[in-house]
């Protein structure tokens, strides 16, 4: 079974690697199925929502309060939901918190007139979250947006930061591949090119491609994800939202030197798993973590942009084995 | 892990959801309305460690096709039919089936058509007896009795995204218990051009699933098919009478309730799935024994 393909340059030893983690997903699935009849799940998952300045959050939580938090960080156009693979795998060991944003799933949309869509903004509400939710330690996992979202939260507080899981998550310039071309002609010139972004930016074409990449394995990935996710891009407000706050996403390519310098300088815990199917960041993105942070985990796997949709036994249980060793 | 698939049946596409190994027992998931096997999304890794579990989604429902109502004609009957084709279409000829509300009306005739196929029931919430039927028919009742424009307009109120998060939460214990994504994938797909339309036309059909109840429990105590009825007992459609119900025609019939609502698999997954594994366990292997 081709779980894992790593790329060439890869330092890793491929096999025993590979038959690392196959046992780690292999004891991982005895750990879940002996749940099977018995005893029911003693951590469901909460869908609630807390008032974060003056704002409606939304936020699933699961797991034991006082073991360790993982802070789950989504992507675009996604919400909280992309995790729910990893809640149940992982929620009765970890304490996991995954808020949407404002403006994504169920968190208030403020008008795009009253309300400045921008990271540093999203930043600075998630960081209030974490506070009101009185989460003073936590390992982070970071997804597409959830990188510039993160990488800035950890900037105003590092000492929060237990350890990082980087997941289809951009820091450096050559991370954005080719279709990126269009997306910077965009921050250089919004009126010109806005009405070219927009229309392939929140279609349901480029919904569904987002997940599917070019993934051969089509029947592992659920409609409903997408499904799920165009419904919120084509409601009211959702355009003006997302594009202004796609245009600010310039603002993370003139910082990626910033947390690039952190990383060097920290050398913090660092597990990075990187789906290859992914249609818009560059599979070299990768290794260059692993240049900033040497000691890094770098795994490369068959999934898409979203690798939850399809490898979540494999990154659970990679996520629970970071986990395992934090204090 | 589970599998998105699609089957032809008749000239149309018919969406599934697969997991476990083809050679192990099947279970076949029948979904209710206004939603699809995403309903099944949670008890199918609970379950395909042991069991072969297929769940399709309705014509008409989830990512089915929908063909137009000038072409296909929307009753329960043809809804069955289809099933059934597809049952056969992907090699199905012995299953036990869980059926939950539409999934009732749909399952119970594929039993009355192939009574050796099934070798099992679990009906959550799937009501086969006038007794559990609720007050919330009322309105649909009387656009049987009057099938008039007017009464047709009435019905709806059934397919507001509203009702439809309503019906997730009515009867539930802790509302933080339910995602959300649940009713908002339903009012997506409710949302579709026509759809509304072909909603009504199967609440207008819903009377002929009414008139059937008979040979259903005649079906029930005839045939003595392993039954396990599992409900949440705050159903606002389904009464906890139309479990009790079982036991009149199968004294062998296992009846339990959940402090929930309609869509019990959203807070109560695990318990379900504990009490299906046992039973199954139970009743398949001395079923296969006895033969």
């Amino acid at each position: 079974m081709r779980l894992f393909s790593s790329p060439r340059w890869t330092r890793c030893v491929q096999v025993s690697c590979m038959a690392l983690v196959s046992v780690m997903i292999a004891s991982f699935q005895l750990l879940a199925q002996g749940q099977g009849k018995e005893r029911p799940v003693e951590h469901p998952t909460l869908y609630r929502t807390i008032q974060i300045d003056g704002l409606s959050i939304f936020y699933r939580e699961a797991g034991p309060k006082d073991a360790p938090t993982l802070l789950l960080l989504h992507g675009f156009p996604s919400s909280s939901r992309m995790f729910e693979a990893l809640f149940a795998r992982l929620s009765d060991h970890y304490h996991l918190v995954a808020p949407d944003y404002p403006g994504f799933g169920h968190s208030d949309w403020p008008d795009a007139k009253q309300f400045a869509y921008t990271f540093d903004h999203i930043a600075s509400l998630m960081t209030d979250f974490t506070q009101a939710m009185g989460l003073s330690h936590y390992t982070l996992y970071m997804q597409d947006y959830g990188g510039p979202v993160g990488f800035r939260m950890i900037l105003a507080h590092p000492e929060r930061v237990q350890a990082l899981i980087i997941q289809n998550a951009v820091a450096h310039n050559e991370g954005l591949g080719p279709l990126w071309a269009t997306r910077r002609a965009f921050w250089a010139d919004r009126a010109a090119h806005e009405a070219a972004l927009r229309g392939n930016f929140l279609s349901f074409a480029s919904t569904k491609a987002r997940h599917l990449g070019d993934d051969p394995d089509v029947e592992l990935y659920d409609p409903d994800l997408w499904t799920d996710e165009y419904r919120f891009l084509s409601a009211p407000g959702q355009a003006q939202i997302q594009t202004d706050l796609f245009y600010d996403y310039r603002t993370n390519v003139e910082a990626y030197p910033k947390w690039q310098a952190w990383l060097q300088k920290t050398q913090p815990r660092l597990l990075v798993v990187w789906g290859k199917h992914d249609p818009s960041f560059d599979i070299g993105e990768p290794e260059r973590y692993r240049k900033d942070v040497p000691n890094a985990q770098v795994y490369v796997l068959d999934a898409g942009h979203f690798a939850l949709d399809t490898k979540a036994d494999e990154v659970a249980a990679l996520v629970s084995e970071l986990m395992k060793t934090q204090k | 892990m589970t599998k998105y698939q699609y089957a032809a049946v008749d000239g149309g596409q018919i969406f599934y959801r697969e997991a476990g190994i083809k050679t192990a027992p099947t279970v076949l998931l029948l979904h209710g309305f206004p939603t699809s096997s995403h309903m099944f999304r949670n008890l199918i890794p609970a379950l395909s460690d042991r069991y072969h579990v297929v769940a399709p989604d309705l014509p008409g429902f989830g990512f089915s096709d929908a063909p137009d109502r000038k072409r296909f004609r929307y009753t329960f009957e043809h809804l069955a039919k289809v099933i059934d084709g597809f049952t056969q279409a992907i090699g199905l000829d012995r299953y036990a089936i869980y059926i939950f509300d539409y999934g009732a009306p749909v399952g119970l005739r594929l039993a009355l058509a192939h009574p050796g196929r099934v070798a099992a029931i679990i009906s959550q919430n799937g009501n086969a007896y006038e007794e559990g039927l609720s007050q919330g028919w009322d309105p649909i009742q009387k656009y049987w009795k009057e099938p008039t424009a007017e009464n047709r307009m009435a019905l709806r109120e059934f397919l507001k995204p509203e009702t439809t998060k309503w019906q997730y939460l009515h009867g539930v214990q802790d509302a933080s218990l339910v995602a959300p994504e649940a009713y908002e994938l339903d009012s997506a797909l409710l949302a579709r051009p026509e759809n509304d339309e072909i909603q009504l036309d199967l609440l207008l059909d819903y009377a002929s699933n009414v008139a059937l109840y008979p040979r259903f429990q005649e079906y029930f105590r005839t045939k003595r098919p392993p039954l396990l009825a599992l409900w949440g007992k705050n159903d606002p459609f389904f009464l906890p009478l139309g479990a009790e119900a079982f036991k009149r025609d199968n004294p062998e019939a296992e009846v339990h309730f959940y402090d929930t609502g309609h869509f019990a698999l959203e807070t109560h997954v695990q318990e379900i799935a504990s009490e299906i594994r046992d039973f199954l366990g139970r009743k398949l292997i001395r079923q296969s024994s006895a033969a």
